[in-house]
């Protein structure tokens, strides 16, 4: 199937064989058993390439709804193997939460001493959310796109401050305001990062457009996200507290409260299929805290 | 995580058929290869799918969990796979365009030859579908486009509303409501309805049931297990039960069944008719379609 999808992107069997790792020869063998598989061509061969056919198309289109059901199938005996194991997997974005906010998972492991808590860092949300949560059973930060089926548990609501290179211009100042930063060059996400979550970071929600400058270099981690800022003018906006950090222990870092922007809301996020009861409990010690107004 | 993607297709007609003797004729292979297999998709899983009784096998909530999931992922292969003579049909001149119930040219056939006149170098042809599963992609594959009340949502496919029809009750001729002229959602709440099949979408499925009214399902339904608009109008004309359709479709039910009736139902949720179709289609001959429905001179009214 990867292969179809491939020589379909390339054009070219060669090409694709290269892009694959596999020899061009076993390419389009795999290709002729599938096409005999389904009694169909599935590519025209041109003198120059190759096309997929109308009937290739056809199931190229099917073939990718069927892998994505296959993947959600994954993901969900994923999750409930860990729930038949006790474990839960908490996925983060930025610095691993249990540093800022300890309470809810020291709880945790209070209530449920034989629970395997894990954690793992995430990159900014991509694509769906759903699929951006395979493999943890519950995300901690600012809430991604929101959809159907998802659910949502605010943890602390927090202002923000804007990260920078310590030698920019800004660096020394105490406090920002919105307005001071608009026009300034942003960090640039990666074109897979959902556009509200990048939007929300770069201030587009103050804007009310896309900032007029960004860095050349984009952003799919929090770690690439300050390794650009520590080498280039680009800033973003990032929960306070999440700053601070950074700048303690990252000496090119500074940060500078932006109390005027609108608040991160670092939140837990799941899927409301998944049925581990770990869930349930991590909420519970959460809602038990109350709102946590930020530093 | 990895497993065989067989095995899926296994595991989910040893759910449907509750034993594994029988899923193994039903797959023409030999029961101990059904049984290893099932036993090497739960190691590979890491928890176990069924229980095993003396009278046959029971899922496990874990089962039961990923039954919902493997049944997507297996059907949405078979239908990769299994049409190939479809497959082989698909045409840059050709819409296959999906209906439920009554096709769209037939209950209102002038914005249909209207369309007809404007691309008359297009193909329309008609596949009558089955009741939405999920995901909606997928149980969508074989067609371009279909016109059906609105079906649950999915980043895969888009939408477009059409219009809005009232609904009606069908019931059979000889129940105790058959002899009104109209009727209203409080009337109607706790009689029995028409059962659908478990894979039908529920919330889908539930409209029909007037779920929306009632906030949860009936609380009598029949032992049915409908899966398209025939099954249904059969169980209707069997049963002492109802169900609600949208007038159009009531229209030609009650015209053409004189054992079942259609009432108006005075204060239903109207059903959302819509136009419902791939997001990554390849047929350029689709966006004309939409185009064309987009116009307001949608080619089903």
């Amino acid at each position: 199937m990867r292969y179809l999808v491939t020589i379909a992107e390339e054009g070219q069997v060669t090409a694709a064989a290269r892009r694959l790792n596999v020899a061009q020869p076993a390419l389009s063998q795999a290709i002729t058993q599938l096409e005999a598989e389904l009694g169909v061509e599935l590519l025209e061969r041109h003198h120059r390439g190759v096309k997929l056919t109308p009937a290739g198309a056809a199931f190229l289109l099917k073939a990718r709804v069927a892998l994505a059901a296959e993947a959600d199938a994954v993901q969900t005996a994923e999750a409930l193997a860990r729930a038949s194991r006790g474990e839960i997997t908490i996925g983060f974005v930025g610095p691993p939460p249990a540093i800022i906010t300890p309470e809810p998972f020291a709880a945790l492991s209070e209530s449920h001493p034989q629970a395997q808590v894990s954690f793992r860092d995430l990159p900014f949300p991509n694509g769906a959310t759903q699929t951006w949560l395979a493999g943890v059973d519950v995300a901690f930060c600012h809430p991604p796109e929101s959809e159907p089926g998802l659910s949502v548990q605010p943890v602390r609501t927090e202002p923000r401050a804007v990260v920078a290179q310590s030698s920019h211009r800004l660096a020394g100042r105490e406090e920002l305001a919105v307005e001071d930063v608009l026009d300034e060059t942003f960090v640039s996400y990666h074109r897979d990062v959902q556009p509200r979550w990048a939007g929300f970071h770069s201030l587009d929600d103050h804007r009310g457009a896309i900032p007029a400058q960004t860095t050349n270099d984009h952003a799919l981690t929090s770690l690439e996200m300050l390794g650009i800022i520590s080498t280039s003018r680009g800033i973003t906006t990032v929960p306070y507290a999440d700053a601070k950090l950074a700048q303690q222990v990252l000496p090119h870092i500074a940060a500078i409260p932006l109390p005027d922007a609108s608040p991160a809301v670092v939140s837990l996020i799941w899927r409301g299929d998944n049925q581990n009861p770990l869930i349930a409990t991590l909420v519970s010690a959460v809602l038990s805290l109350g709102d946590l107004d930020g530093v | 995580m990895e497993f065989r993607r067989q095995h899926l297709l296994y595991f989910v007609t040893v759910a449907e058929v509750g034993n594994v003797t029988q899923a193994a004729e039903e797959l023409h292979i030999a029961q101990p290869t059904l049984s290893q297999a099932i036993a090497l998709l739960e190691s590979d899983l890491g928890f176990p799918l069924l229980e095993r009784h003396a009278r046959g096998v029971k899922l496990t909530p874990e089962g039961e969990a990923f039954l919902v999931k493997a049944r997507a992922a297996s059907s949405a292969w078979t239908q990769a796979f299994a049409p190939a003579q479809a497959l082989a049909q698909v045409r840059d001149d050709t819409i296959v365009f999906g209906f439920l119930g009554v096709p769209p040219g037939l209950d209102s056939p002038a914005p249909v030859e209207m369309f007809s006149r404007t691309y008359p170098d297009i193909d329309l042809r008609y596949r009558e579908l089955s009741f939405p599963t999920l995901p909606t992609a997928s149980w969508l594959a074989e067609v371009d486009v279909a016109v059906c009340h609105k079906p649950p949502l999915d980043p895969d496919v888009w939408t477009h509303s059409l219009r809005s029809e009232p609904r009606f009750v069908l019931a059979p001729r000889r129940h105790p409501l058959a002899e009104r002229r109209e009727l209203a959602v409080t009337e109607l709440l706790d009689e029995t309805f028409i059962g659908f099949h478990p894979s039908v979408e529920r919330t889908w499925a539930g409209f029909w049931s007037l779920d929306d009214h009632r906030g949860t399902p009936p609380r009598h339904s029949t032992a049915d297990r409908a899966t398209n608009p025939q099954e249904v109008i059969a169980s209707l004309t069997l049963r002492r039960a109802i169900t609600t359709v949208p007038a159009s479709v009531a229209r030609s039910v009650s015209s053409v069944l004189p054992g079942v009736v259609a009432i108006p139902l005075r204060d239903a949720q109207p059903s959302m008719i819509t136009l419902v179709g791939h997001k990554d289609c390849r047929n350029p001959r689709v966006a004309a379609l939409l185009a064309f429905a987009r116009k307001g001179i949608n080619p089903t009214h």
